[in-house]
């Protein structure tokens, strides 16, 4: 038989029981919309998390640490610097010192009269401190020149005046947020640190063997907290790696401390992109060290949210396998009360191939009916969730638009892919469920057609 | 060329010692025993007996619709008691026609889409096979009744457009089971009528089943079935 001699006998065989098909084909809408929808929360799920991590922090960078105190653990020197250097896809590698035995405070004004104790110090290379993602306020990042640091956005207030009496000698930044959360104006910090003489003192050992080491700090700008890359953002400093460790070495050895070695606690290496982080990464780790990365995190939640993908999508498909007996129980009846005209097509001189054609057509055709229709209310019920989550009212076209385009927080997310899958996927549940029954009509005999009722 | 066919009648059905046997729980159950029988070009034979005589298996047996126990049906040359399901299949859409005591029409095609339904089956474009079978509807006087449906139509009717359907591929032999089982007298003689003119005219044969001895008349050969054996096989004169 022709093509569309077999397509209009499937059409005229589905249109004889237009209430059976009807309901069949209701089967497989709703199996394909469940599909949809469960998946398309699993993708927008993914895509909120997604927005969450690059909120965190910069997915990036790694951060390297040795992985133990022991002589025989990798040392992460300058050698290991420069192997990390020519790893694919790494495009900047600094150390980070932070003075950690240390007691670290910074002296301001007359007399040392403002003093912050134990601020978060951190050394890095100069030339590293604006592609690492620091940001600024005001002023300019620092260049070689002596003392150039850059003060946290909110250092200032971590002073305390010793001239005032307790209780009266900090300026409270916290005091500037409403009880909303929102901030309002931020009251004047003691002093303007553009302006004052500035001193980072480092102190180590007690009592009267106390010795200190003290650098002149010129605060050339006002870096922007960002909690991503940590403390010294906020209430801390940024400066040049090798005067901060110039004055570590020198205070332990006027302290007797034991010499550091050359090896760095923290070395930071930044990555092309994010598909480069997992590679890099491993490779790093392979050569002895501890890393840290947004990757370790996203790894997992990545992995997380594909399972709860997988979930809900099998969710889904359950019911769609549900469709799937109803279709193949639809044609088991349809085959059964058409024995006789089976038969008769075959007494004619119809074609096995051709009486198998027939019935898996119609199953595909359920199938392809019920995916197609299945897309265009998932559609419908995901407009319909983004729109109304959160109970908002919408007022205006535009603005449904744009949140309909808000990656990170819409509910469900309909990618092209699924739609593609799920069509197939539906008219591929219709053709297997009419296999069975198709092979069953294939069978009958053209003797049918001569018994007798 | 028509003379010496006349003169020297060629077999276009050859029965070879052909043997059918059910199994009906354990016993075993013999349909026909062992049929030796031959039936020439256009004639028109008619197997007639009783119900349980073996006709019906006969039937089953000259027209293909199952395997023999043992023995052989040759059409033509073409052993179809052999053939596979395919090659019988694109065998029946060249040469074979079929007409039914209960009609067989199929109920959601109009009369002109049952009478194409055989030329559908072999591919013949739709076009063509409605202009073949809206000709063989004027020739069983359905002209008016074309586009109507089985249910729309009296038994007579659909058994006019079940010939019509039987004849639209030209074939060789047409097998007819009980044709008029389901119709009054003078519908029967119509049908039977036209069943006769069509053979005679393009020289077709006709495989006839009945039980109802008025309708040997129409036969060229009478063939008597009893209990599985051929109890008569006779021809011409000797019918009446």
């Amino acid at each position: 038989m022709r093509k569309s001699d077999l397509m209009s006998m499937c059409l005229q065989n589905l249109m004889r029981r237009k209430a059976r098909t009807f309901l069949t084909v209701l089967g497989v809408i709703i199996g394909c919309c469940a599909i949809i929808i469960m998946i398309s929360i699993g993708v927008g799920m993914k895509e909120s998390q997604e927005k969450m991590l690059s909120q965190m922090g910069d997915l990036t960078i790694i951060t390297v640490t040795p992985a133990g105190k022991s002589k025989n653990s990798a040392k992460l020197n300058d050698e290991a610097i420069r192997s990390f250097k020519q790893m694919a896809g790494v495009t900047l590698v600094t150390p980070k010192l932070t003075p950690e035995d240390v007691h670290a405070q910074i002296v301001a004004g007359r007399d040392r009269r403002f003093v912050a104790d134990y601020p978060m110090i951190a050394g890095l290379d100069t030339a590293a401190i604006e592609p690492l993602g620091y940001r600024l306020l005001d002023g300019a990042y620092p260049r070689q020149e002596a003392g150039a640091a850059l003060s946290g956005q909110f250092l200032a207030y971590s002073f305390t005046d010793t001239k005032r009496p307790e209780g009266f000698n900090t300026v409270d930044r916290y005091s500037a947020y409403n009880m909303d959360g929102t901030m309002g104006e931020l009251p004047d910090p003691f002093f303007d640190m553009s302006k004052t003489p500035m001193e980072l003192v480092l102190k180590a050992g007690e009592g009267n063997n106390e010795k200190t080491v003290s650098i002149k700090l010129s605060i050339v700008g006002q870096m922007k907290e960002d909690n991503g890359k940590g403390y010294e953002t906020s209430e801390g400093l940024v400066m040049n790696i090798k005067e901060l460790s110039r004055a570590m070495d020198s205070l332990r050895k006027a302290a007797g401390l034991k010499k550091a070695d050359s090896a760095y606690q923290t070395v930071l290496v930044k990555v092309k992109d994010i598909s480069s982080v997992a590679s890099a990464e491993s490779a790093i780790k392979q050569m002895g060290y501890n890393t840290m990365s947004m990757e370790s995190i996203r790894k997992p939640m990545e992995k997380e949210a594909q399972q709860k993908q997988m979930m809900l999508g099998g969710l889904g498909a359950i019911s769609l396998i549900v469709a799937a007996l109803g279709i193949t129980n639809t044609m088991i009846m349809s085959i059964s009360e058409r024995t006789r005209e089976i038969g008769i097509m075959k007494a004619l001189g119809c074609y096995v191939k051709d009486v198998r054609a027939i019935f898996l057509m119609e199953a595909g055709c359920i199938g392809l009916i019920g995916g197609v229709l299945g897309i265009v209310i998932s559609e419908i019920i995901s407009i319909a969730m983004n729109l109304l989550q959160g109970g908002a009212q919408i007022t205006g076209f535009q603005e449904a638009l744009q949140k309909l385009r808000d990656v990170g927080s819409r509910i469900s997310v309909i990618p092209p892919w699924l739609l593609v899958f799920a069509l197939i996927f539906s008219v591929f549940i219709g053709v297997g469920s009419g296999y069975y029954p198709a092979n069953k009509a294939v069978r009958i005999s053209a003797l049918e057609a001569i018994k007798h009722e | 060329m028509e003379a010496t066919r006349e003169q020297t009648p060629t077999p276009i059905i050859k029965v070879r010692s052909l043997r059918k046997e059910y199994k009906v729980g354990d016993e075993k159950v013999v349909a026909l025993n062992d049929i030796n029988m031959e039936v020439m070009r256009g004639e028109i034979c008619c197997i007639f007996g009783t119900s349980g005589s073996g006709k019906s298996t006969l039937l089953n047996q000259l027209a293909g619709m199952e395997k023999p126990s043992r023995g052989d049906v040759l059409i033509g040359n073409v052993p179809i008691s052999r053939l596979t399901e395919d090659r019988l299949a694109a065998f029946r859409q060249k040469h074979l026609g079929f007409i039914f005591q209960s009609y067989n029409l199929l109920p959601f095609l109009t009369a002109l889409e049952n009478v194409a339904l055989p030329l559908a089956f072999s591919g013949v474009s739709k076009e063509a096979r409605s202009k073949a079978a809206a000709s063989m509807l004027v020739k069983v006087g359905l002209q008016h009744r074309m586009q109507h449906y089985p249910g729309q139509m009296s038994g007579g009717q659909q058994q006019r457009v079940g010939i019509a359907r039987a004849f639209i591929n030209h074939p060789r032999v047409v097998y007819a089971d009980e044709p008029t089982g389901n119709l009054d007298s003078q519908t029967t003689l119509d049908v039977m009528d036209m069943m006769q003119r069509f053979a005679r005219k393009y020289n077709q044969t006709i495989i006839l089943v009945t039980h109802d001895p008025e309708i040997r008349k129409y036969a060229d050969r009478v063939i008597t079935l009893q209990d599985g054996d051929i109890k008569s096989n006779v021809t011409g004169e000797q019918i009446q």
